[in-house]
């Protein structure tokens, strides 16, 4: 197998993707005041009712669906989910930033790299993105390109334990034990 | 590989166990053949101790012709602590006399480094009238038959922890290591590999009728390459 992932790999993308999804909204019975914001932006573009949380029930589905492990049907009803009127810019990075955790968990690593450059064009400042971006690269082993994201996502929010997992992952793939013994007698 | 590694560390935790719980608070009147350690390998020196009861101290500097006592500064025990001072080469010695051996660290003001001892049934004859003294009668030579290596441990790897560690035992005339005891541990996570690589090693055995032999170890665990 060209590309190798482990259960700390599958860890990882659970989690991010599950923070993403708490990006995308969740069902009525949970709203935060970000949610509101965007709910406000959606009403002012469609002019109509107010938008609350599940607004896009594909891309909401689609990211339960990844928390649940099932890739390909998360990456389909985020794809459809994108379709849909009413995807504001964050939402489109969050989910964009879902599908390049998707794809790299199917190891699909050039579609999943391609989503997060486009999450990352729209909004930059989603550690989330330049995580999954750098678990992408980690992948193809190119452990430079890996370091770069990894550096970027730490910028934005270094106490996210995801990082530290994959900065642990790049140390185990780059760094070369070197022992000295002596005597001294 | 993860079961074999958990089976040598059951056998060097029991290694370490059967030290403690056969040890009893050291005491340090007697001879002691010794080995002095420092930052700089060009301060390694082998020497005699000689402890009495009424608090004089004698040390005799082994590997030259004229190896003589010389007397040094009055030891003095408090606690679990002894030290005494050697005005000579201006050094300080300090032991932990809860060690498996008598030994510990000793510093100018400049330099450190430390110190761990092997005991003699009985006081050598150094006068020149005894007839030549054969050092290797105190202190057998010291040849290595298999030098085991460490794993670098993997959450070591994971972190990017480098550090070191200083071990300190006595070798049997069987080439056996035993009582191993650590002078120097940057970081817990290398206490294991240096005791496992320890036990897995041997030294070239001498006459039975010769006493232990004291020793150290410096384990320097480095990693290279770019690290996150």
């Amino acid at each position: 197998m060209l590309y190798r992932q482990d259960a700390i790999v599958q860890t990882v993308l659970v989690i991010l993707t599950m923070l993403a999804a708490l990006a995308l909204g969740r069902p009525a019975f949970a709203q935060s005041s970000l949610d509101n914001l965007r709910a406000a932006d959606s009403q002012r573009e469609a002019g109509s009712t107010t938008v609350l949380g599940n607004d896009n029930q594909f891309l909401s589905v689609g990211s339960q669906a990844m928390l649940a492990g099932r890739w390909e049907d998360g990456i389909r009803l985020t794809l459809l989910g994108l379709e849909r009127p009413g995807v504001n810019d964050y939402m489109r990075a969050a989910a964009l930033a879902n599908l390049c955790g998707g794809y790299a968990a199917l190891e699909q690593v050039d579609l999943a790299i391609d989503y997060c450059t486009q999450s990352i064009e729209l909004n930059d400042r989603n550690w989330r993105a330049w995580s999954n971006r750098s678990y992408a690269y980690w992948l193809m082993r190119d452990y430079e390109l890996a370091g770069e994201d990894l550096e970027v996502a730490a910028s934005i929010n270094d106490r996210a334990r995801q990082l530290g997992r994959i900065r642990g992952m790049l140390n185990e793939a780059g760094l070369v034990p070197r022992i000295t013994m002596e005597d001294r007698q | 590989m993860n079961t074999r590694r958990a089976g040598l560390a059951a056998c060097v935790g029991v290694f370490l166990l059967a030290g403690t719980f056969a040890h009893a608070r050291i005491e340090p009147v007697g001879v002691w053949s010794c080995v002095l350690y420092g930052q700089d390998r060009e301060t390694d020196e082998r020497m005699l101790l000689d402890f009495r009861p009424d608090g004089s101290t004698r040390l005799a500097r082994l590997g030259s012709q004229d190896t003589q006592w010389v007397p040094i500064s009055q030891w003095e025990s408090k606690r679990r602590q002894m030290s005494f001072h050697d005005s000579r080469s201006g050094r300080s010695f300090q032991a932990d006399l809860d060690y498996l051996s008598l030994g510990g660290v000793w510093d100018d003001s400049v330099f450190t480094g430390g110190w761990w001892c092997a005991p003699l049934d009985e006081r050598p004859d150094l006068s020149p009238s005894s007839g030549s003294f054969k050092e290797y009668t105190v202190m057998p030579p010291l040849v290595v038959d298999s030098m085991a290596s460490p794993w670098y441990p993997r959450r070591a790897i994971w972190t990017a922890t480098e550090g070191y560690a200083v071990v300190c035992f006595l070798v049997t005339p069987e080439g056996f290591v035993i009582d191993p005891q650590f002078l120097e541990l940057s970081d817990s996570l290398f206490e294991l590999p240096a005791l496992g690589a320890l036990q897995r090693s041997h030294y070239k055995r001498w006459d039975e009728s010769l006493p232990n032999r004291a020793a150290c170890r410096t384990f320097e665990f480095n990693l290279d390459g770019k690290r996150y």
